[in-house]
């Protein structure tokens, strides 16, 4: 009987401090607005771009295609294929680093890749400088912002950073459902407790369900090492580090196909059929992947709020 | 001046340089405190991250977002200690920057370790699941596999929440043993596979896991770090404050010596104003004491007086002072009103408590009685003069009697109406006159008459009228008398006896006599009658007039002998010697002189006999009174006889009738004059 009490009374008072390890996203987060609209401009500016021909929203088509460009590699400047999938830019001020293999620390060290890669847009910072210093409208909208009259490179890139800072997407079902706002179906919520209880939720944990650690990309069955692979080992030269990656987000992960640092699963199935065998040892059965694919739906998100808004 | 312009530029150096200097201290301080507290961040910091790491090896699942966060946080402090704070400390900046190594070393560590930790924990979790699914798979559960099954089990088990690497190698032999089982089931042969991999995959990483938690989690390298960081900065920042603590009390020293300077300086410019007043004070009381009587003198009695509207004004003046000076010189003069002033002195204290005594001019002393009592103050005057005359001065073995005269006023402004009163004390020969207004209105007419005579002479407004002087017993003429008239602005005649007298005060008086002669003479020039002027005894001494008279008698020789002078006995008598000098001239140039007035004054025959006149006109005073007064007649009489026996021609004056005239006929003087022969007219004839 006293156990009973007990259990009434832990569940009246421990179930809310019972925390899942996936976190739901904050509805609102910080930022300026004026800023982030100058960076949401610039970020669907080919002007940024050495031919005019690529903006940042190329690869990062943030209102058709979750912030990806649903190829398996990135084309920039000049139709130059690149090596890599483009990971979305949704959330991404949530991931503890950025890249695949998470060599720039932050949103402002990544923003710089991107332009100065002579594969994606090929520009300098003096270029990026001229071209806006030469454009009356971005002159206006920058001394607006920023109140000076030449316009910096570093203000090009902050007010970048700050358009990806309001890139969230909240209010995802899952997220709901954490915040106990609505109920997930009975095979999302068994896709969920299959992915706790095989251990995708090991790796693919925090606000962004990834995106916050690094881990081997078939940790029990090896993946053949490429060296053109955006690997930790590109950065450290480690053995551990071959085919270690940050992981990435499983935020919005229905729309950010295909899969993978090469794009190489063109589905959901595919990805959760792969990641389990090399990373569990193991093939699901189709039933199982059916369950966490439907659980991994749930996580998409709303539109983030600033592309809603009129430039 | 300069120097203290000058030390207060220092002083105000030094007092900015004093607060300049709390506030660095103040700033210093607070910038302490701040690294202090960032310090002490950082290992709060290092906690919780230890405490992240430690709750992730333990649950199964756990999110890895706080580790990060917390050190991009841990990270941002460092940063900001090294950009702000450390910049002047380079033994703390040293350790600083040790610290950041150490933390991003612990930090990719910590990378490491969660990729191994959820390798580790993802097998460990697999295990026994896929034991459990061979279970559920197999037809026959073979009891030799189970056993291994738990055994490796309980060894990952033991292993994995003991961090201990002892039974590793246990696992590995388990694991080659479970590898070698073969099975005719193509769905046990897979389960045994994936479980084979999970641990070998285990194997494969457990040690370096162990190794990774045990370095993440070892707190002492980094709160060593850190207690070493907080150590060394506070002694550099004492030795750095050292330097800042004896400049600070070298300045709070500097800042007392100038506030005590400034003590110092206010204390003696106090006394040098004070002594600035003293030599003010005594300035002012030699300014307006008199240097030779010690008395204040007439500045102290215009500043005494300058407000006051009542009391009364004693002027007192020792007649005759000049003459004193020009007899015994002037040290004696000066010897004389220094005994005057103290007997003055002395007699007002005893007279009067309110008096207060002034040298108010040379000989000139003043009294003024804060009663404003005429009648006392004529009193005091009359006892302070009546003492003053009674006195024997001795002056340098001379003993002298002085005679003064006092004017008095009661009504301001006092020192001037005592003055008016004054004058008129000379002009009536008395001894005190109290001013009254009317004294002061006679001044005004006189200033007036003055003016009036001035613009006569300028514009030739001098006027002559003859009165006819006759032969009494045939009536021919004998001669005309000239006498002045100003006609003033509105062509109104002024007669002699309202201008003659202030003429005389006047430097116009010599003009106006020189002018009467001139016109005098211009009429009679081609006339044949005799005719005379009036001269007074200042014409005669003036040297300006004679001489004019001298050099125009020389000059119109047919004139001279027609001329004559008429001057008066009082005031010839005066100046005898000069006068009877003149007469003798002018008697030799061929003009006659006549004794004006004789008998109203002295009536000295032996005086008349002396100067020798050719006429003597007697006094109208008497003539009037022949009919009526036998005493006159007598006068006259003996008169008239005198000078038939003198050969000198009598003239009667003021014969206004013939009462007058028969008498001067019965007495026999031989000419006559006044209205009942002429009156004094414009016209001659």
């Amino acid at each position: 009987m006293w156990i009973g009490l007990l259990l009434v009374v832990f569940l009246a008072f421990g179930v809310p401090k019972l925390s899942e390890p996936i976190k739901p996203i904050p509805q609102k987060i910080d930022y300026d607005k004026k800023k982030a609209l100058l960076g949401k401009k610039l970020f669907h500016d080919p002007i940024l771009s050495k031919d005019g021909t690529v903006s940042c929203s190329s690869c990062h088509d943030v209102y058709n295609k979750c912030g990806t460009d649903h190829r398996n590699v990135s084309v920039g400047v000049s139709g130059r294929k690149g090596n890599v999938n483009a990971p979305t830019v949704f959330n991404v001020v949530f991931n503890f680093r950025q890249f695949w293999n998470g060599r720039a620390k932050d949103l402002k060290e990544q923003a710089l890749g991107p332009i100065h890669n002579p594969i994606e847009m090929g520009m300098t910072k003096e270029e990026v400088e001229r071209r806006l210093n030469a454009d009356p409208e971005y002159r206006r909208l920058f001394k607006e912002v920023y109140g000076t009259d030449r316009i910096t490179f570093d203000q090009v890139i902050d007010a970048i950073v700050e358009f990806e800072k309001a890139l969230i997407t909240p209010n995802s079902k899952f997220d709901r459902f954490l915040r106990g706002e609505v109920q997930l179906s009975k095979e999302e919520l068994e896709g969920y407790k299959l992915f706790k209880k095989l251990g995708c939720v090991t790796c693919h944990n925090g606000i962004n369900v990834g995106g916050n650690s690094f881990q081997l990309f078939g940790a029990v069955v090896p993946v053949e090492w490429k060296p053109s692979n955006p690997d930790r080992y590109r950065i450290t030269g480690r053995e551990f580090d071959k085919n270690r990656y940050k992981v990435p987000s499983l935020r919005n992960v229905a729309c950010t196909y295909p899969y993978f640092h090469d794009g190489s699963a063109k589905t959901l199935e595919e990805a959760v059929r792969k990641m389990s065998y090399h990373n569990l040892g193991f093939k699901l059965t189709e039933e199982e992947v059916k369950k966490i694919v439907a659980f991994l739906k749930t996580l998409t998100g709303e539109l983030p709020e600033i592309l809603r808004e009129k430039e | 001046m300069k120097r203290i312009y000058l030390f207060l530029l220092l002083a105000l150096l030094v007092v900015v340089s004093f607060f300049g200097l709390e506030i660095f201290i103040r700033k210093l301080m607070s910038e302490t405190s701040l690294v202090l507290r960032n310090i002490r961040e950082i290992e709060g910091y290092e906690y919780k991250i230890n405490n992240e790491i430690l709750k992730s090896a333990h649950f199964l699942y756990y999110p890895y977002d706080n580790i990060y966060q917390m050190l991009d946080k841990e990270e941002e402090l460092i940063n900001t200690l090294e950009r702000d704070f450390l910049g002047e400390y380079p033994k703390s900046l040293e350790i600083l920057r040790n610290l950041k190594k150490e933390i991003g070393e612990k930090r990719s560590a910590i990378e490491d370790f969660e990729t191994l930790n959820s390798v580790i924990k993802n097998s460990l979790v697999y295990i026994p699941s896929l034991s459990l699914r061979y279970t559920e798979t197999a037809q026959k559960i073979d009891p030799e596999y189970m056993e291994l099954l738990h055994r490796v089990e309980s060894y990952l088990l033991l292993s994995g929440r003991s961090f201990d690497l002892t039974f590793l190698e246990d696992i590995v032999s388990l694991t080659n043993e479970i590898a070698k089982k073969e099975f005719e089931d193509e769905r046990l042969r897979s389960i045994n596979d994936v479980l084979v991999k999970h641990l070998q995959t285990f194997v494969t990483y457990f040690p370096d896991f162990v190794y990774k938690f045990m370095y993440v989690t070892d707190e002492s390298r980094i709160s060593s770090l850190l207690e070493d960081l907080s150590k060394t900065f506070v002694e550099e920042r004492k030795k750095r404050y050292a330097v800042v603590t004896y400049a600070h009390t070298g300045f709070s020293l500097l800042f007392a010596s100038v506030l005590a300077y400034l003590a110092y300086l206010l204390v003696r410019v106090e006394s040098q104003r004070r002594e600035l007043f003293d030599l003010n004070l005594k300035l002012e009381k030699t300014l307006v004491t008199d240097d030779l009587t010690g008395l204040p003198n007439r500045r102290a009695l215009y500043g005494e007086l300058g407000g006051e509207r009542e009391g009364c004004f004693i002027l007192i003046n020792i007649d005759g002072f000049k003459r004193i000076n020009d007899v015994y010189g002037s040290p004696f003069g000066d010897s004389l009103l220094i005994e005057f002033a103290r007997f003055l002195k002395n007699r007002l204290k005893d007279l009067t408590p309110n008096g207060r005594l002034f040298r108010v001019g040379a000989d000139d002393f003043g009294i003024f009685l804060k009663i404003p009592s005429r009648d006392k103050a004529l009193g005091l005057a009359r006892s302070l003069v009546e003492e003053i005359e009674e006195n024997t001065f001795f002056i340098r073995g001379v003993s002298l009697s002085l005679s003064v005269s006092a004017g008095i006023s009661c009504s301001p402004p006092f020192l001037e109406n005592a003055d008016i009163a004054m004058k008129f004390v000379k002009r009536r020969r008395e001894k005190i006159a109290v001013f009254e207004e009317e004294m002061k209105r006679s001044l005004e007419e006189n200033l007036r008459v003055t003016l009036l005579l001035k613009e006569a002479l300028a514009e030739n407004r001098i006027v002559l009228h003859f009165q006819r002087v006759a032969d009494t017993n045939g009536g021919q003429t004998f001669f005309y008398e000239c006498l002045v008239r100003l006609k003033d602005k509105e062509n109104g005649l002024l007669l002699p006896q309202s201008f003659l007298e202030v003429a005389k005060e006047s430097k116009y008086y010599s003009r106006l006599t020189k002018a009467v002669i001139l016109k005098a003479v211009k009429t009679f020039e081609n006339k044949p009658f005799r005719f005379s002027v009036n001269l007074s005894a200042d014409d005669i001494v003036d040297e300006d007039v004679k001489g004019f008279i001298y050099e125009l008698l020389e000059e119109n020789k047919g004139i001279a002998n027609r001329m004559i002078f008429e001057i008066l006995e009082s005031e010839s008598i005066e100046n005898f010697g000069e006068v009877s000098e003149f007469i003798y001239r002018v008697r030799k140039l061929g003009a006659m002189i006549a004794i004006d007035d004789f008998g109203s004054g002295y009536s000295n025959f032996s005086y008349v006999t002396a100067l020798k006149p050719d006429i003597l006109k007697i006094d109208g005073s008497l003539i009037e009174y022949l009919p009526e007064s036998e005493d006159v007649r007598l006068v006259v009489s003996t008169i008239a006889d005198f000078c038939k026996k003198a050969k000198v021609k009598a003239v009667a004056e003021f014969v206004s009738n013939e009462r007058i005239f028969s008498e001067v006929k019965r007495l026999g003087i031989p000419y006559c004059q006044g209205f009942y022969i002429g009156k004094p007219s414009e016209e001659i004839g």
